[in-house]
C-alpha cells in the first residue's frame, strides 16, 4: 500500500512564510525521510520547527506562500484537490501535538473520536465493525476498551497524549509528525509514550519526524537527526555521531547547552556554618469530606529534615507530586506548616510573631518555575525588582529605584536603564529568570530556594542562568535550595541531593554518587527516564 | 480586527458629537437661537415640521427639535453620574470579595447573583418607584442595577488572577492583601472595565429610556427622549409621526455610538491580548 | 459513576439556593416598597380622607402593625400562595396576575422563537466567510437591534403597518367585536382547541407586530452570540487537529464547533430572559397588550403597592426558575466536571 518510491516525506528547497511578514520562516529545506524511518528534528526555540510540521499538511493559514518542491508519498498536497487534500491527512500523514489537552474535543468521548476519524475516511463500512476497530485501536496503545466513552478531561496528560497517538495511527499512515509530544508531560509518563509511539510506529512501518528541543530524548528514540536554524538545515547525520561531535555552529551550541546543564561532575564543597535547617518538618493538606469522621490528610511533607550552610547548593529530586512544591511553600511560608520545625539563621521561624517572622523570612527567598507568569504584567521590570523595597518600607522610591538599577546589573542585563523601563513579555524566558533572581535578591537573602527555576528554559539559557547562579553563590555566599525533576542538572549544580518520594526523603547524598549507585527504586526510576547524551567513551 | 478598529472610530466620532450637542445647544438657547424646551404656549400644537419649528410641536406646542437636542445632555449627565457611581462601588467589592473569598465571598455574590436575576428594567422601574423623580435619584436607581455587573466581572477575574503565579510571589516576597490588591490585581483586573462601561452607559441610556416612557424616572418638565416617547404615543394612531420619531432616533444613534465603541474596544483588547501572548 | 454524583451535587446545591434567592427577591421587594415615600392610604382614598377613614383603612390593611409584624405576615401568605389584595380592584393579586400572565408568556415564546430562527439565520451566514460583506452587515444588524428602544421601534413599526399600510391592528389582543375562546387563557391555543378559525386569524393578527418586533430586536443577541462562538471554537485548537486527520469541513463543523459554541448560547439564553422581560414591559405597554406588564403600569400610576409587589416578586421568581432550569441543562449536557 506504500508508494514505491519508498520515501515518506521529501522537501526540497522548500521555502514558507504567512502572508503578512516578507519573513520567510522556512528558508530552502533540503530534507529527506524514507519510509518506516525515526528521524528528529531538533533546533533552539523560534527555528520554524512546528510551522513545518503545519506546512507539511496544509494547516497554515489560507494563502500563506510558499515555494520549493514538497511531497508526501510522492504527492504534493499544494496541488491536490480538497477532497484529495483530506485523504492524505490522516490516511498518510497522522499528526501528534503538543499540547493533547486543547486537541481533543471536550464534548466528544474518547471513542467518539476514533470513531468520527473512521467514518471520514471509511465511509461504506458498519458502524459494528468501525465500533470493533475502534476499541482495538484504543486497546493497543494501552488504553482499557471499558473507557470508550470516557471524556478527555477525565483521563491523565499520558493518557490523552495516548489517545493522540491513537488517533495519529488510526489509518495506518506512512508519516507520522510528533511536534513535541511530550513537553507537557512528566519525565516519567514521556518516556513511557514515547516508548509507546516508536513501537507504534515500527509495528505498521510508519515513518516518524519527532520534532523536539531536546536533543538527548531525540537521541534516544531517532537514530538520525537534523538540526535547523533560522529556516535551514545547518547539519544531518546519524544521531549518535552527531551529539558527540557536532560540526555546525548551531549544532555545537545546542550540544554545548545540553552538556554543561548535565554537568559531569558535582562540585565540591569546604565546611561553613548553617543557615537553615529544618527539622521533622510537616506540610499536610487536608482532604475533603471532613464532616464525616476523622479528618484525612494528604502528608505532602512529612518528616523532613535537613541542613543547608552558606554557600551550599543543595538539591531535592523527585517525580511530580512528592512533595517537592509543597516544601517550597511551607518554607516561604505560603503553605501552613503542621510540625516540626525551621531554624533560620538561628532563629525559630514557627514560634516567632507574625510581624517577627516576616522580618526573619526577608532573608529566604524564592525563585519560581516560570518566569513569566511570577512576574506582574503590569509593573515594569524596574518596577518588580524595587517592590520588596517598597512592601517592606526600607527605602524610598528613589532608593528603591537605584537599587534596581544596581541589581539588573549585577544579574547581567545590561544597560540596566534600558531593561528597567521593559514590561515582563518584551523579555524572553532567560532574560525574565533573570529578573526574577534580581528580585529575590533584592532584600539581600542569604537562602535562595529555586523551585523548577530552569526546567522551562531552553538548554542554552539553562547553562546561563545555571552559571549566573553559581557566580552569585560565590560572591555573596548564597545558600541554594535548588529543587527539580531533573536529576542530571541537580549533579550537576548541586553539593548534595535528597531524593524525596510521598513527601519522606528517600535517599541523599552527593549528586554522583546517587548516580553511579543508586539505592532507592525511585532513584533508578529517575536515572533510567531521564534521557543523556551519549558519552564518547562507551 | 479592520472591523472593529473601524467600528470603534464611528464610535467615538458618534459619542463625541453628542457631547458637543449637550455642550452647545444651552449656550444656543441662553443666548436665543433655540427657544426654550418648556415653552408652548405661543405655538400651534401638533405642528408639523416646518422652518420655524425643524421638527415640528408636540402635543403641548412645544418644540421637538430643541427637546430632543436638550434630551442628549440630560441622558449623558444621568448615565454618566449612574455608571460611575456603579464602577465606584462595585469594582472594590469585587476585588475584596474575589481576593478574600470564603464566606464573606459566598454571601456577597449571593446577593449579587439575585440582583443580578431581576430584570434591569423591572429593578431599576422598583428603585425609580420608590427614589422619586429627578436626576440623582435616576442615576441611583440605575447605578444600583449595575453594580452587580461590575462586581461579577470583577470577583470572577480577581479569583482568576489570584490563583496567577505572580500573586503567589508577591505573597511570597512579604506583601499584604492591601498591598497586592492595589498593586498586583487592580491593574490586571480593571483592564476589562472600560469595555464594560461603554456598554453599560449604552443600556443605561436604553433603561432611561424605558423609565421615562413608563412615567418615572426624571421630573415631567426636564425633556427626556423617553417621557416625549411617551406622550407621542397617544398621538401615533393619529399619524403624527414626528414627536416620535426624533426623540427615538436621537436615543438609537446614542445606544448605537455607545455600542460601537464597546464592541471595538472589546476586540481590539481580545487581539493585543492575542498578539501579547504569542 | 462519580459525574453522576458530582451532576447530583451540583443539582442540590443550586437547589438548595433557589429559595433562598426567592426569599431575598421578596424581602427585597417588600423592604424597598415599604419604605417608598408617600402613603398607600392617600393613593387610595385621596389625600382629602377623613382621620377615621384613614385609620379604618390602615387597619384593614394591616398597615398598622409594625413592620417586622407585617413582613412576617407578608413571608407566611406568600408561602400560602397569597400575595394580598389589590388597593383599587380589592381582587387577589395572583388572580390578577394569572388572568395577564397568559397573554405576556403568548408574546414572550412567540417573540424568543423569531428570535433564535432569525438570529441564527443571520450568524450562521455571516461565518461562512468571516471579514466579507454579509458578515460586516450582520454583525452591525447584531449591534443596531440592540441599540434601538424597544418602544420606540414599536411605536415606528405602528405607524408604518398599521397606520399608514393599515394592515393590521394598532395593538391589543382580540378583535374588539368577536368572543374570545376561554380555556387555558392562551388565544392562539384555545383558538386551536375550540377550532375557532376566525379567533385564531384575529388572534394572529394581533400577535404579529408586537411579536416581530420583540423578536427581531432580540435577534441580534443570538446572531451575534452565534457569530462570536462559532468563530472561536472553528479557530480552536481541536478543531485543527480534527481537520488535520482529514475529517470533511462539514462534519468540523456539525460535530466538533457546533456543540462547543452552542453550549455558551445556552447560557446566553438563560441571560436573555431577563432582557426578554424588559423588552416585553415596553412592548406590552405601546402596543397595549393586556399582558402582566400593562397592569404593571397601571399599579403603578395608581401607586397600588401589593399589586407591584406582587408582579415584581412572581416575574423576578420566574427568572430565578428558568435560568436555574438552564444552567442544570448546561450542567447535565456539558461532561466538563464544575463546582
Amino acid at each position: 500500500m506504500f508508494n514505491s518510491s519508498g520515501v515518506a516525506l521529501e522537501l526540497e528547497g522548500f521555502r514558507q512564510r504567512y502572508s503578512q511578514s516578507p519573513h520567510w520562516i522556512l528558508n530552502g529545506l533540503d530534507f529527506k525521510i524514507k519510509s518506516g524511518e525515526c528521524v528528529a528534528l531538533v533546533g533552539p526555540s523560534g527555528c520554524g520547527k512546528s510551522t513545518l510540521a503545519k506546512a507539511i499538511l496544509q494547516l497554515l493559514p489560507q494563502g500563506s506562500p510558499s515555494e520549493g518542491g514538497l511531497f508526501i508519498s510522492g504527492q504534493d498536497p499544494r496541488q491536490l484537490s480538497q477532497a484529495k487534500l483530506r485523504k492524505l491527512r490522516g490516511k498518510s500523514v497522522g499528526l501528534i501535538f503538543q499540547d493533547p489537552m486543547t486537541r481533543l474535543n471536550p464534548l466528544m468521548t474518547v471513542g467518539g473520536h476514533l470513531l468520527d476519524l473512521l467514518q471520514a475516511h471509511n465511509p461504506t463500512t458498519t458502524y459494528s465493525s468501525r465500533k470493533k476497530q475502534a476499541e482495538e485501536l484504543l486497546e493497543r496503545v494501552g488504553i482499557h476498551k471499558k473507557r470508550f466513552l470516557a471524556y478527555p478531561h477525565e483521563f491523565s496528560g499520558g493518557m490523552r497524549q495516548r489517545l493522540g497517538i491513537a488517533l495519529a495511527l488510526a489509518l495506518n499512515p506512512e508519516l507520522v509528525i510528533a511536534d513535541e509530544p511530550t513537553t507537557s508531560l512528566d519525565m516519567d509518563v514521556a518516556n513511557k509514550v514515547m516508548a509507546e509511539l516508536c513501537s507504534q510506529c515500527k509495528e505498521i512501518g510508519s515513518a516518524l519526524l519527532l520534532i523536539s528541543h531536546d536533543l538527548a530524548m531525540a537521541g534516544k528514540w531517532c537514530e538520525r537527526m537534523a538540526i535547523l536554524n533560522n529556516g535551514k538545515i545547518v547539519e544531518e547525520g546519524q544521531s549518535r555521531q552527531l551529539l558527540i561531535n557536532p560540526k555546525s555552529k548551531t549544532g555545537k551550541t545546542l550540544v554545548n547547552a545540553a552538556r554543561a546543564r548535565e554537568g559531569e561532575k558535582t562540585p565540591k564543597k569546604s565546611q561553613s556554618k548553617t543557615v537553615l535547617e529544618v527539622n521533622c518538618l510537616r506540610s499536610w493538606h487536608p482532604l475533603g469530606g471532613m464532616l464525616w469522621g476523622a479528618p484525612q490528610w494528604v502528608k505532602a511533607v512529612n518528616n523532613v529534615s535537613f541542613q543547608l550552610r552558606e554557600g551550599e547548593a543543595l538539591g531535592v529530586v523527585g517525580l511530580s507530586g512528592c512533595g517537592k512544591s509543597t516544601l517550597c511553600k511551607a518554607l516561604t511560608g505560603l503553605t501552613p506548616i503542621r510540625g516540626g520545625e525551621v531554624k533560620l539563621e538561628n532563629q525559630q521561624l514557627l514560634t516567632l510573631q507574625s510581624k517577627q517572622c516576616q522580618k526573619a523570612r526577608q532573608s529566604l527567598q524564592m525563585v519560581f518555575q516560570d518566569p513569566l507568569a511570577s512576574l506582574n504584567p503590569r509593573m515594569t521590570i524596574g518596577e518588580a525588582i524595587s517592590d520588596p523595597l517598597l512592601i517592606h518600607k526600607i527605602a524610598n522610591q528613589k532608593k528603591a529605584h537605584e537599587k534596581s538599577l544596581e541589581l539588573l546589573e549585577k544579574v547581567g542585563l545590561s544597560p540596566a536603564s534600558h531593561y528597567q523601563k521593559c514590561f515582563p513579555r518584551e523579555l524572553s524566558g532567560g532574560q525574565l529568570q533573570r529578573v526574577a533572581i534580581a528580585r529575590a535578591l533584592t532584600l539581600n537573602p542569604k537562602v535562595l530556594i529555586c523551585d523548577e527555576s530552569v526546567s522551562m528554559l531552553d538548554a542554552e539559557s539553562q547553562a546561563e542562568i545555571l552559571v549566573l547562579l553559581r557566580n552569585l553563590q560565590e560572591n555573596l555566599g548564597l545558600a541554594i535550595l535548588f529543587i527539580t525533576h531533573d536529576l542530571s542538572v541537580a549533579t550537576g549544580f548541586c553539593h548534595k541531593i535528597i531524593v524525596l518520594n510521598n513527601g519522606h526523603i528517600v535517599e541523599e547524598g552527593p549528586g554522583i554518587e546517587l548516580f553511579n549507585q543508586p539505592k532507592a527504586s525511585i532513584t533508578r526510576k529517575l536515572i533510567e527516564s531521564c534521557p543523556r547524551l551519549p558519552q564518547e567513551n562507551l | 480586527m479592520e472591523i472593529s478598529s473601524r467600528m470603534a472610530r464611528w464610535g467615538a466620532y458618534i459619542v463625541a458629537f453628542y457631547l458637543l450637542i449637550a455642550l452647545v445647544t444651552p449656550i444656543f438657547v441662553a443666548i436665543g437661537i433655540l427657544p426654550q424646551a418648556n415653552e408652548g404656549l405661543g405655538n400651534p400644537i401638533y405642528d408639523p415640521p416646518s422652518f420655524a419649528h425643524w421638527c415640528g410641536t408636540d402635543r403641548l406646542g412645544r418644540d421637538v427639535c430643541v427637546r430632543t437636542l436638550e434630551g442628549s445632555g440630560v441622558a449623558l449627565q444621568v448615565v454618566f453620574l449612574a455608571v460611575t457611581l456603579a464602577v465606584l462601588i462595585g469594582v472594590p467589592i469585587g476585588i475584596i470579595s474575589g481576593y478574600i473569598g470564603g464566606s464573606l465571598d459566598r454571601f456577597l455574590v449571593l446577593i449579587m447573583d439575585t440582583l443580578y436575576t431581576i430584570p434591569v428594567l423591572l429593578l431599576s422601574v422598583v428603585l425609580a418607584f420608590l427614589l422619586g423623580r429627578g436626576i440623582p435619584n435616576a442615576a441611583v436607581a440605575l447605578c444600583v442595577v449595575y453594580i452587580p455587573q461590575y462586581f461579577r466581572v470583577v470577583r470572577n477575574q480577581t479569583a482568576q488572577v489570584k490563583a496567577e503565579l505572580f500573586v503567589e510571589a508577591a505573597r511570597s516576597l512579604g506583601a499584604g492583601p492591601l498591598w497586592i490588591m492595589r498593586k498586583y490585581l487592580l491593574g490586571n483586573v480593571i483592564t476589562s472595565i472600560p469595555v464594560l462601561l461603554t456598554l453599560n452607559a449604552a443600556d443605561a441610556v436604553l433603561v432611561l429610556g424605558g423609565l421615562g416612557f413608563l412615567g418615572l424616572g426624571l421630573k415631567e418638565s426636564v425633556p427626556e427622549w423617553g417621557s416625549d416617547l411617551n406622550m407621542a404615543l397617544s398621538a401615533v394612531p393619529t399619524g403624527i409621526w414626528w414627536t416620535a420619531v426624533y426623540p427615538g432616533l436621537a436615543m438609537f444613534l446614542l445606544v448605537l455610538g455607545l455600542s460601537f465603541l464597546g464592541e471595538g474596544l472589546e476586540e481590539l483588547m481580545s487581539n493585543s491580548k492575542l498578539i501579547s501572548n504569542k | 459513576m462519580s459525574r453522576g454524583k458530582e451532576l447530583l451535587r451540583y443539582t442540590a446545591t443550586r437547589l438548595a439556593l433557589t429559595p433562598i434567592m426567592l426569599w431575598l427577591i421578596a424581602s427585597m421587594v417588600f423592604l424597598l416598597l415599604r419604605v417608598a415615600p408617600g402613603d398607600p392610604v392617600d393613593a387610595v382614598l385621596g389625600s382629602r380622607a377623613s382621620d377615621i377613614a384613614r385609620t379604618a383603612l390602615r387597619a384593614r390593611l394591616g398597615l398598622d402593625q409594625p413592620l417586622l409584624t407585617q413582613y412576617l405576615v407578608f413571608l407566611k401568605k406568600l408561602c400560602q400562595g397569597d400575595l394580598g389584595q389589590g388597593l383599587i380592584s380589592e381582587e387577589p393579586v395572583s388572580k390578577i396576575i394569572s388572568q395577564a400572565l397568559p397573554a405576556t408568556i403568548e408574546l414572550s415564546l412567540s417573540a424568543l422563537i423569531i428570535s433564535i430562527l432569525i438570529g441564527f439565520a443571520v450568524g450562521f451566514s455571516g461565518i461562512a466567510r468571516p471579514q466579507g460583506k454579509v458578515d460586516f452587515w450582520g454583525r452591525i444588524y447584531g449591534i443596531s437591534t440592540y441599540a434601538i428602544p424597544p418602544f420606540w421601534a414599536a411605536i415606528l413599526i405602528q405607524l408604518f403597518f398599521a397606520v399608514k399600510l393599515g394592515w393590521l391592528p394598532v395593538g391589543g389582543r382580540f378583535p374588539p367585536g368577536l368572543i374570545a375562546p376561554q380555556v387555558s387563557g392562551y388565544l392562539i391555543l384555545d383558538s386551536f382547541l375550540t377550532g375557532n378559525l376566525t379567533a385564531l386569524q384575529g388572534a394572529l393578527r394581533h400577535l404579529l407586530l408586537p411579536a416581530s418586533t420583540l423578536g427581531i430586536l432580540l435577534s441580534g443577541i443570538f446572531s451575534r452570540a452565534l457569530r462570536l462562538n462559532l468563530e472561536k471554537t472553528l479557530q480552536s485548537d481541536h478543531v485543527e487537529a480534527a481537520r488535520s486527520r482529514g475529517i470533511s469541513e462539514r462534519q468540523v463543523i456539525l460535530k466538533h464547533a457546533l456543540p462547543n459554541a452552542l453550549l455558551p448560547i445556552l447560557t446566553i439564553l438563560g441571560i436573555t430572559i431577563a432582557s426578554l422581560i424588559g423588552g416585553v414591559l415596553l412592548i406590552e405597554i405601546t402596543f397595549s397588550w393586556p399582558g402582566i406588564a400593562l397592569r404593571l403600569q397601571e399599579a403603578i400610576n395608581q401607586r397600588d403597592y401589593p399589586v407591584v409587589q406582587g408582579i415584581v416578586v412572581v416575574i423576578a421568581s420566574l427568572v430565578v426558575l428558568i435560568s436555574l432550569a438552564i444552567d442544570l441543562v448546561v450542567a447535565a449536557i456539558d461532561p466538563r466536571v464544575r463546582y
